[in-house]
């Protein structure tokens, strides 16, 4: 074939050129203006979804501030929460030997301390401790120890637990038991529990 | 040279151009008018040669040396020359039989040829009109094998074209004077007659055999020729009025017509691609005329992507900008909703999940590990009931982080730790393994009531005690510490069985320590 007359192409040459050039500008101006709407939505979707973050947290804040504010309140009314009040514990064991009238009762608070029990693990903002308590007990029968217990949980309403109580027979046990004096002795340490949140 | 224009079935103008000087400048014109309007050129000359050939079955460079073997034999002169392929042979001779055209003056087509080189204008090919008139005869349906087709394009000449089985055979154009004045029709008949007596001669057809001839002509002649060819027996006349041809094929070519040449020349132009003589470099524009239409279809697909893409992504970004419209509504109404509950919560130095978390472990706590002795003493109280003269001194309770603490003093809370260096009696071989936990543990002693030395009794008593305790299933282990007797092979054995011993000395004691494991769900 002979060489090619570009002169006779020249005007679909250029045509092609010209629909190139305006196609890229038009596929360029599509696109930009695409890119800049996706990016404001993409904007506009984090908004949305910061802000139904708050609004979620917000109601799962109320919804549990519902259910734990009585309880808390409560608990800090008590004095489970907060700081602890030895003063209570002993007015609570007095009060309740009032009604025992147990030959013998002291009492022997420890210094606080962490409270920990197999399995037992407290959140990080909240810290439980406890401070033991020995007790030593003179008592007429077994079930006055019982009776004291049931009653220091009646008179405060703060947790303890105990820890131990060792109950010796003071008398032979051929003896029957002796009303006027204490028959049995009893060591025991309890716990009291306090817990305060950060 | 009569130069056409046809618009689909329609012929917009017809220009008659003098082979002298001035009709080719006016040629040169005209065609310069038409913006590169691509051209066909349908040569009905009588420098045209048919021959008929047969060649042996090949295919590519060697068909092709046997082509232009015979091309130089026949045609040596010209470049004009082209092969038709009628039939091949391939089961007994294999051998093809080939129709060969070509002009023998190739110099009368080159001015004009020039003249649409110089004007760029497209060719798109040289036709030979004869060739192009079996595309006629197959629509003509003959039942005849031999046809001749008579034509007359110019006054001065009559085309008759011999088609065999709608094969073109040979074409001959002979002057004809008659056209405007003497016996036109007897003219013709002469020359058909003359075909015949050549096509006998030649064995093309039999002289026996019918031939159907198909006459074109106008109207002026068609009366005459009908009376004259009806006393002709030797052909199958069928004579065809070229202006109801037309109507009929639906070719408006305004005018009357005397002649065949607008109908060929819509033939022509109504096939995509067709060319029997032109040379590459003569079709060089028209490949680049095809070229343009390429780059310009190119164009226009280019630019309907452009716009396509446009319209997709301005769509796009349409409904991005709905959707951003939709999220910012919902967001405004996550906020209203946000600030308004913002309001009414209560303040609080305690945060909610600090609260959640106490209220946690306090329930944690309640749930199991608040413990006091009085369930499992009475538990331990109900069993030594059933043997009703042992009687509890001590009980010392106590609560544990390992199953085999001793003493209360024992215990450390924090990471517990199994004894390791305890020794093992024979009797606790089936003792459950030391075990980490959270555990009650109450060690027991008593004696026997008003014991009268009776040691099988009292051993026996504590053995059933022991059983008894481990069986109930309550306890996670139930041990004898101290027995009435220590009659273990391994220990040391010794007391007073003397006829003056005193009775009131004897003792019985016994020692029991179980453990009950203090579960998860309290």
């Amino acid at each position: 074939m002979d060489k090619i007359d570009w002169f006779y192409l020249k005007r679909p040459i250029i045509v092609f050129f010209a629909m190139l050039l305006v196609s890229l500008a038009l596929v360029i101006v599509g696109q930009q203006y695409e890119q800049a709407q996706e990016e404001e939505y993409q904007k506009a979707l984090s908004t949305l979804t910061s802000t139904h973050r708050l609004y979620r947290n917000i109601v799962n804040d109320i919804d549990l501030l519902d259910q734990y504010r009585k309880l808390y309140s409560e608990y800090r009314s008590t004095g489970l929460v907060g700081e602890e009040r030895r003063l209570s514990w002993v007015e609570s064991l007095k009060s309740t030997n009032q009604v025992l009238r147990l030959p013998t009762l002291t009492y022997n608070l420890l210094p606080q301390e962490t409270f920990e029990r197999p399995g037992f693990k407290a959140k990080r903002d909240v810290a439980v401790l406890s401070s033991p308590m020995e007790l030593s007990i003179g008592l007429l029968h077994e079930e006055d120890l019982f009776a004291l217990l049931e009653g220091l949980r009646l008179s405060i309403r703060t947790l303890f637990t105990v820890d131990s109580c060792e109950i010796i027979r003071t008398s032979d046990i051929e003896q029957s038991l002796d009303t006027k004096r204490a028959n049995l002795k009893a060591r025991c340490t309890i716990r009291w529990v306090t817990i305060n949140a950060s | 040279m009569v130069a056409q224009e046809w618009s689909g079935h329609k012929l917009t103008s017809s220009v008659y151009f003098e082979p002298d000087d001035q009709g080719l400048d006016l040629f040169s014109a005209y065609l310069r008018s038409f913006h590169n309007e691509p051209v066909r050129l349908l040569v009905d000359l009588i420098e045209e040669e048919f021959r008929q050939i047969k060649i042996p079955l090949l295919h590519g460079s060697d068909r092709k040396a046997i082509l232009t073997r015979n091309f130089a034999k026949y045609f040596r002169t010209s470049a004009y020359r082209f092969a038709v392929s009628q039939s091949k042979e391939k089961k007994t001779r294999k051998e093809e039989k080939l129709l060969l055209i070509g002009l023998t003056n190739q110099y009368l087509l080159e001015p004009w040829l020039k003249i649409i080189d110089d004007t760029r204008t497209p060719l798109s090919g040289i036709i030979s009109l004869p060739l192009l008139s079996e595309d006629y005869v197959k629509e003509l349906k003959a039942e005849h094998k031999a046809i001749i087709l008579v034509s007359q394009q110019v006054p001065s000449n009559l085309r008759q074209s011999v088609f065999v089985d709608g094969k073109l055979v040979l074409s001959r154009l002979v002057p004809i004077a008659s056209f405007y004045q003497g016996d036109y029709a007897s003219d013709v008949l002469r020359d058909i007659e003359s075909t015949q007596r050549y096509l006998i001669s030649q064995r093309i057809v039999e002289r026996s055999e019918s031939v159907a001839v198909h006459i074109l002509t106008n109207k002026r002649h068609f009366d005459k020729l009908m009376m004259r060819c009806e006393n002709e027996s030797y052909f199958d006349f069928k004579i065809h009025e070229i202006n109801e041809l037309l109507e009929r094929e639906k070719i408006d070519v305004g005018d009357e017509q005397d002649f065949s040449s607008g109908l060929y020349c819509y033939m022509a132009s109504k096939k995509l691609s067709l060319n029997h003589y032109a040379q590459p470099k003569e079709r060089k524009y028209f490949q680049h005329h095809r070229a343009g239409l390429a780059i310009t279809a190119a164009s226009v697909a280019l630019l309907a992507i452009g716009i396509g893409m446009t319209v997709t992504s301005g769509v796009k970004g349409w409904l991005y900008q709905d959707t951003i419209n939709e999220t910012t509504l919902i967001e405004q109404k996550y906020k209203a909703k946000f600030n308004q509950l913002s309001e009414t919560r209560i303040d609080s130095t305690t945060s909610t999940a600090s609260m959640q978390h106490l209220v946690q472990a306090v329930e944690s706590i309640e749930q199991r590990y608040l413990r006091d002795p009085e369930e499992l003493l009475a538990m331990i109280s109900n069993d030594i009931n059933i043997f009703s003269d042992i009687r509890v001194k001590q009980i010392d309770w106590f609560v544990s982080n390992v199953s085999d603490t001793k003493e209360a003093n024992e215990v450390t809370w924090g990471k517990a730790k199994a004894s390791r260096n305890r020794t093992t009696k024979k009797q606790d071989r089936n003792a459950p393994k030391p075990k980490k936990g959270y555990f009650e543990i109450a060690t027991v002693e008593g004696e026997f009531l008003n014991f009268d030395g009776n040691f099988r009794y009292a051993l026996s008593a504590v053995d059933d005690l022991e059983r008894a305790m481990s069986e109930s299933g309550k306890y996670y282990s139930v041990e004898i510490t101290k027995r009435p007797l220590d009659i273990e092979p391994e220990n040391r054995l010794s007391g007073d069985v003397g006829a003056g011993r005193n009775q009131s000395q004897l003792r019985a004691e016994v020692g029991i320590r179980v453990v009950r494991e203090i579960l998860k769900d309290g």
